[in-house]
């Protein structure tokens, strides 16, 4: 092979290097459980290497709930720390059977957990473990969830005095929270 | 400082974050006291009614948190036995604890003379400057009083009386 050929071939090999490099995954599927999320499935995209963006659904044992999120992954190394933030809507549901069975009190029933649903907004930090397409994590942060008191009104027939909430009481509780899933990118 | 050192700091900071911290916020509560009977009266005498409400379950857990609770406004509505508030020409509603051991004074959450808020069978008692009334709340029971003034029915009549509140509680769980 000439001299120019090895040459031309060098100059095409790297032209060609930069986008061999940059073929990472880009589209994929999260599955985790945590607290307020629930159990939740999201489709992932990563637009750039450090950034995802995932959308999905899920159910937190009371109703259906939708979740949005951003991730920041800064590094490419087998185990990485990750930070997210995510925001999600569950819909309102009879939360009595949750309660009963967290009470072992078969009999329980509250009229102000027959409407249970709420927003929420969570930050976290954890660490992933995985390589380029899969990959566990471990999430833990905080939350700030925020619901109304549905049918907290008390009337008592025997009684002269009743109670009525004229707009219903809003609770927001911001505690800790965690998530524990993986995440395959097929693409 | 590398990312590994800001994620343990980030999680070590985490303990000395409070568990869980709730707060309730109610827009609007009323106390409905109905049946509260008023006597025909053939003098010039003013009307004084006044009712204890014991019953504050509802209420009372708001109370026993960390907690702000204050009288928006309060409403009479007569029931039966007259056919308007036309009379009235002054009224003053009051609140006080129905405990009789208790050292709260008496609480004046409206008054008003010549421009009362009276609409036919309904007479609006709007809040004023004093409306903290938590303590009051606590103390397990209140006492209702409304003055009416102006020339009064000769009749029995029955009104029933809302008494509404707002408030704002806290409670934060330590690790």
């Amino acid at each position: 092979m000439t001299k120019r050929a090895v040459l031309s071939s060098l100059a095409a090999l790297a032209v060609a290097t930069p986008a061999v490099a940059d073929a990472r995954p880009f589209l994929g599927v999260t599955l985790d459980v945590g607290a307020p999320d629930g159990a939740n499935v999201a489709l992932v995209a990563q637009p750039l290497r450090s950034i995802r963006l995932e959308a999905g659904a899920g159910y937190n044992a009371i109703a259906p709930c939708a979740r949005g999120g951003v991730s920041l992954v800064p590094l490419s190394t087998f185990v990485r720390p990750v930070a997210a933030v995510h925001v999600g809507r569950c819909q309102e549901g009879d939360a009595n059977p949750l309660a009963r069975t967290a009470s072992g009190d078969p009999t329980y029933s509250s009229e102000m957990l027959e409407r249970v649903g709420y927003d929420y907004a969570t930050a976290r930090v954890g660490l992933e473990l995985g390589g380029e397409r899969v990959a566990f994590f471990l999430h833990a942060g905080a939350t700030r969830l925020t619901g109304n008191v549905r049918d907290a009104s008390t009337e008592d027939a025997m009684a002269s005095a009743s109670i009525t909430f004229t707009q219903d009481p809003t609770v927001t509780l911001t505690t800790l929270s965690a998530r524990l899933g993986f995440i395959v990118f097929f693409k | 400082m590398n990312h590994y050192t800001a994620c343990v700091l980030a999680l070590v900071a985490l303990p000395g974050c409070p568990l869980l911290d709730a707060e309730v916020e109610v827009p609007e509560v009323c106390i409905t006291y109905a049946d509260v009977r008023v006597p025909g009266v053939t003098d010039d005498s003013q009307i004084q009614s006044s009712f204890l409400i014991e019953d504050l379950s509802a209420i009372e857990e708001l109370a026993d948190l960390d907690a702000s609770l204050e009288f928006v406004r309060g409403e009479a509505r007569i029931t039966s036995g007259l056919d308007g508030f036309s009379f009235v020409e002054g009224a003053r509603l009051t609140i006080a604890s129905g405990d009789p051991e208790s050292t709260l004074p008496t609480l004046s959450l409206y008054e008003c003379t010549g421009d009362c808020l009276a609409a036919g069978t309904t007479l609006a008692l709007p809040g004023g400057q004093q409306n903290a009334v938590l303590d009051y709340v606590k103390s397990g029971s209140l006492a209702i009083g409304i003055d009416l003034a102006g020339p009064p029915p000769a009749t029995d009549w029955v009104m029933e009386v809302d008494i509404c509140l707002k408030g704002r509680a806290g409670y934060s769980l330590e690790p």
